[in-house]
């Protein structure tokens, strides 16, 4: 009968304990995933290349809490459709900085420069433009721009953008938190 | 020597072995997603429209540079069509009133045409000027789907009793068969049947299992199509047969109308029928009283208690019955039944069964006097016509 080294028999317990640690998290959390180096802000770039480039499928793609925006429906009036376009032309998104990550969470600060529908409601109204399209004429002045802090979340494959009510009201033309009138 | 070559190895190397090996557990905990098990929770569920938001400023500076209201939207509610339960009406919207205040009847006319139910100046066939009888109140059931009022009303010495019934959708004008089956051979009472169906105010129709004549259709199908010759006819057009049309309309077949199968079939999907009643004869066509001497069903010619019901305009319903009552006899003809049909403000009618089979449920018993057992009893039938509210069917929004 061999003698057992006491060092070997500690190290053997604390892997056999290490090992009940992951089997046990395992059962909790379900398969164990693997940290990407995916940056956070490809996705961002991603989406707001998507929209640009009149991709929605691809855009939304991108998001993790919406399966459509619906812009891949069709514009019932003529006035409907140069508003769409006016929309995706005049939106602008900077990057303020890198992605700060946390986990499988990050954030990530941009500025977007946006068609402000509200704007061109009332400029029309108020009797600065005529119409629709003299309006979108001038869409320069009726730009609005916002900085807002993006939540991003890792999926398991790919960072994905949690849509929130500031970032949707940004991307329909309304100043974030004061949405559609 | 032998000792020395199986000795531990040095605890050095011991050491360093244990080190790295806790490194990487260290860093395989650290790979651990935290979101792991929930990856699969986060799907994407949610929808906007932005197309329809960039519509919907469209719209409103349209209307406001034409001066026009904005768009409305407003919920339209229906029964889906195989549904065989209607949505149960509301308690808070029956009422009753007097029969001798019958103008209040106008505060709750008034509240139908703000529903939209009647419009401004949608004729209705209660008069407030008419000479109510005495030994029942006007009762009511009204939603924002429906209008409904029965009354009592002494026509040339009669009692009649009068259903009138605007609908906001045609899904609330529905047939019922006992057990929901054609050819059941069941028969209940319908205060069982409109309970069971939820409806707001359920009518006789055609008895149809106690005949084998005349045209059924039921929940879109042909499902008797007699051709056995019946008085140099055929009994499936022995009869004048009413259809009624998924818009809520009446149809009629003319007494030895000639179809075949097929013809029959193409006709009931061309015309988008829901179902028949097969009784008849036609009592008034377009507003006018019609007469006829000769006819299989309802002996014509005989003073018997009447049944009919009318069509007054787009989902706009009247069910007038003739019944026996206390020191007044129903002794109308068909003919006579017609007549005074016709004095309301219809634009057609047609006769249901009526003798000992004419009924009315309303809320939870019945409103005309029962013919049947000495006015002792409901007669146990095959089948009815009900309204029923759509609030809490299928609702649609209706941009206006």
């Amino acid at each position: 009968m061999r003698k057992i080294h006491a060092i070997w028999g500690a190290a053997a317990g604390v892997f056999v304990l290490a090992g009940v640690i992951l089997c046990a998290l395992g059962l909790r959390h379900g398969v164990l995933l693997v940290k990407t180096d995916h940056d956070p802000s490809r996705t961002v770039g991603e989406f707001f290349g998507a929209l640009a480039a009149d991709e929605p499928e691809t855009a939304y793609g991108c998001l993790s809490n919406y399966k459509t925006l619906g812009l891949e429906n069709v514009p019932r009036t003529e006035d409907g459709a140069m508003l769409l376009n006016a929309l995706r032309d005049n939106r602008r998104c900077t990057l303020l900085g890198a992605a700060q990550r946390h986990g499988d969470t990050a954030r990530q600060s941009i500025r977007l420069r946006f068609l402000d529908l509200d704007a061109l409601e009332t400029s029309i109204l108020s009797g600065q433009f005529a119409d629709i399209p003299s309006a979108l004429d001038d869409a320069e002045t009726l730009c609005a721009e916002a900085e807002l802090t993006l939540t991003l979340r890792f999926d398991g494959e790919s960072w994905k953008i949690v849509m929130d009510q500031a970032l949707l009201d940004a991307i329909q033309g309304h100043t974030p938190g004061e949405g559609a009138a | 020597m032998k000792g020395k070559h199986s000795a531990e190895p040095p605890w050095i190397f011991s050491l360093c072995m244990i080190i790295s090996s806790l490194l990487c557990l260290v860093w395989a905990l650290l790979q651990l997603h935290p979101s792991s098990g929930v990856s699969g929770q986060s799907a994407n569920s949610r929808s906007v429209n932005t197309v329809a938001e960039v519509e919907a400023v469209v719209q409103r500076l349209t209307s406001a540079l034409e001066g026009a209201q904005p768009e409305v939207v407003r919920i339209h509610y229906s029964i889906p069509e195989e549904d065989t339960v209607a949505p149960p009406p509301l308690e808070t919207c029956y009422g009753t009133i007097p029969w001798d205040q019958p103008e209040l009847v106008l505060e709750v006319l008034d509240q139908a045409r703000e529903y939209g139910l009647l419009g401004e100046d949608e004729t209705v066939a209660f008069d407030v000027n008419a000479e109510f009888s005495d030994d029942r109140d006007i009762e009511y059931y009204l939603d924002e789907t429906i209008l409904t009022l029965c009354w009592k009303e002494i026509v040339d010495n009669r009692v009649c009793s009068f259903v009138e019934v605007k609908i906001a959708d045609a899904s609330q004008f529905r047939r019922k068969f006992a057990d929901d089956t054609f050819g059941s051979p069941n028969r209940y009472y319908s205060t069982e049947m409109h309970k069971s169906t939820n409806a707001v105010v359920t009518m006789n129709a055609d008895f149809y299992q106690h005949r084998d004549f005349g045209i059924v259709v039921y929940q879109r199908q042909l499902r008797r199509f007699p051709l056995e010759p019946s008085q140099g006819m055929h009994k499936y057009n022995v009869l004048e047969n009413c259809f009624v049309t998924a818009q809520g309309d009446f149809l009629y077949t003319e007494l030895g109308q000639e179809f075949t199968q097929e013809e029959l079939e193409a006709w009931i999907a061309e015309n988008d029928i829901l179902f028949s009643i097969s009784f008849g004869p036609v009592l008034v066509k377009d507003g006018q009283p019609r007469q006829i001497d000769r006819y299989l069903v309802g002996e014509i010619m005989g003073g018997y208690v009447r049944a009919g019901i009318g069509q007054m305009g787009p989902l706009h319903y009247l069910y007038m019955c003739v019944s026996n009552a206390p020191h007044r006899v129903a002794d109308w003809t068909v003919n006579q039944f017609a007549n005074a049909f016709a004095r309301k403000p219809v634009q057609s009618a047609y006769c249901l069964d009526g003798g000992q089979t004419a009924e009315i449920v309303f809320r939870d018993g019945t409103y005309n006097y029962i013919e049947y057992m000495f006015n002792t009893n409901e007669r146990p039938v095959s089948d009815n016509i009900y309204f029923a509210t759509a609030i809490g069917g299928v609702e649609t929004e209706v941009r206006e």
